[in-house]
């Protein structure tokens, strides 16, 4: 099942929803929020067990190009609410209930690298390329990047990377923890939809939303209050599997 | 007169305390053991004014873990149907095992996990709320909660966040499988690993060095100290 609509593709493998960048060959963001939030939402709706977001083509995405930039901001309420809807449709990937992971390969720079560090996990091809090539236009990373980054990297590198707008490669890349793994494998999405299907093929939705809202727990609330809600949980699926056991 | 078997060893020797799991051979975490432990956290482990804490298992292996019918048997006990969870979780037995796990890590002491064979579940959830974990290069670990339906209930997933990243604990939650030493040193869920003849010996040189000026130093300080000083004391 495909549905491709303003620059995205939403395909389903068996259990697990790919949403594809589709703006080839780089695959510009025309727009922060890059998919109508309920229509992701619709998606996420029908059950699927894992998410991979990832570009069509060479290269993941190369962020919103100039032009459209200079364009939106001839209106600059218009531009607020869109950067406020992409961020708003950032938050909400972020905060899902199932492992989001993006498949990278080519470039990923800008608002393309500020989606892929809204994800769960980031795996990446030997060869991709990663970078903030804002500040070479005056500009900063509008959705979020700089903060992610600074969480992951440190501020040094943080400083560093946005100041500078250089490129950066994977191995780099992983040092700075911007991802979490390589592939040697020609076809990322390939290799990252058969790790999440191997993740998430015999646990049951309810399993991995409990597991995925702890994981979501570990980065906003604090330390002992996650435990005290994991605890929360465990006693409830704990209740749910004894009374299974006893019916059965 | 009945005598109830401790499932839990201490002892004091020349000021180190050693808790030592005694339910071979898979030193289940029983509710017994549960108890016991939170006897040892609540008072015992204070009043013997120890300067370094080793944790490890009777015979081959650390521990498989939670014994897990007893542990529905008693979440079926804890509640009744006008109880909420909250209620529950907060005021029994598995709140009361998480101050017990947590109470290791608070301490101003060295706690060192000294890991060998099976380090499973709840096993491993108690193991890294330790500040050092010494490991042979045989050992199993993993928390497969999810393959029995549940998740890691005692601060497992926190931990193992906090330890190996975001990305490879979901992996390893969600799939429940169990991991190699080497793996485990890889992804920063143990601290060392050693063959098996040397686990103790390290872990009490690990005590010894690290008890001194405790938290003074960074925790790879002392790692880098112990791997030095190995060929020193032989």
């Amino acid at each position: 099942m495909s549905d491709q609509l303003n620059n995205v593709e939403l395909i389903k493998d068996g259990d697990i929803g790919i949403l594809k960048l589709n703006n080839p060959p780089e695959n510009y963001l025309i727009n922060p929020e890059f998919i109508e939030l309920d229509l992701l939402k619709n998606f996420v709706v029908t059950g699927i067990k894992g998410l991979i977001i990832t570009g069509v083509g060479r290269h993941f995405s190369a962020g919103a190009d100039l032009k459209t930039i200079i364009k939106l901001a001839d209106k600059p309420e218009n531009l607020k609410t869109n950067l406020i809807k992409g961020h708003q449709l950032l938050n909400y990937i972020e905060n899902l209930e199932i492992p989001v992971i993006s498949a990278i390969s080519g470039i990923c720079f800008g608002g393309g690298l500020e989606i892929a560090l809204c994800c769960h996990i980031r795996i990446a091809s030997k060869k991709a390329l990663f970078a903030f090539p804002e500040t070479n236009h005056e500009l900063v990373p509008g959705l979020n990047g700089i903060a992610k980054t600074q969480k992951l990297a440190g501020k040094l590198n943080t400083l560093k990377l946005i100041l500078s707008g250089d490129t950066i490669n994977t191995s780099t890349a992983l040092k700075l923890n911007l991802i979490d793994e390589i592939t040697d494998q020609k076809n990322v999405l390939d290799f990252v939809l058969t790790l999440l299907k191997s993740i998430t093929a015999d646990r049951s939705l309810k399993i991995i939303n409990t597991i995925m809202k702890s994981i979501n727990n570990s980065r906003k609330i604090s330390y002992e209050d996650a435990m005290i809600k994991d605890a929360e949980m465990f006693c409830q699926l704990a209740r749910d599997e004894a009374k299974r056991r006893k019916e059965s | 007169m009945t005598t109830i078997k401790t499932h839990i060893n201490w002892k004091v020797e020349s000021g180190i305390g050693y808790l030592l799991f005694n339910n071979p051979p898979g030193n289940e975490m029983t509710p017994e053991f549960y108890h016991q432990l939170e006897t040892l956290t609540s008072k015992t482990i204070q009043q013997s004014k120890v300067r370094a804490i080793i944790i490890s298992g009777t015979g081959r292996h650390f521990s498989s873990g939670a014994d897990l019918e007893s542990l529905f048997d008693q979440i079926i006990e804890d509640s009744c149907d006008e109880v909420s969870v909250t209620e529950v979780s907060n005021n029994g037995a598995l709140s009361s095992n998480l101050k017990s796990f947590d109470y290791f890590r608070k301490l101003n002491i060295p706690v060192i996990a000294a890991i060998s064979g099976v380090c499973i579940g709840a096993a491993l959830e108690l193991a890294m709320f330790c500040h050092f974990r010494i490991c042979t290069s045989g050992a199993v670990l993993g928390l497969p909660e999810s393959t029995y339906g549940l998740i890691p209930g005692i601060g497992g997933i926190q931990n193992m966040v906090a330890l190996a990243g975001q990305a490879k604990a979901i992996e390893l939650i969600l799939k429940g499988n169990t991991f190699s030493a080497d793996q485990a040193l890889d992804w920063n869920i143990i601290d060392y690993m050693v063959p098996k003849k040397e686990l103790r010996n390290t872990a009490v040189r690990l005590a010894e060095l690290a008890s001194t000026n405790y938290r003074s130093y960074l925790k790879k300080d002392y790692l880098e100290q112990l791997d030095k000083n190995k060929n020193i004391s032989d």
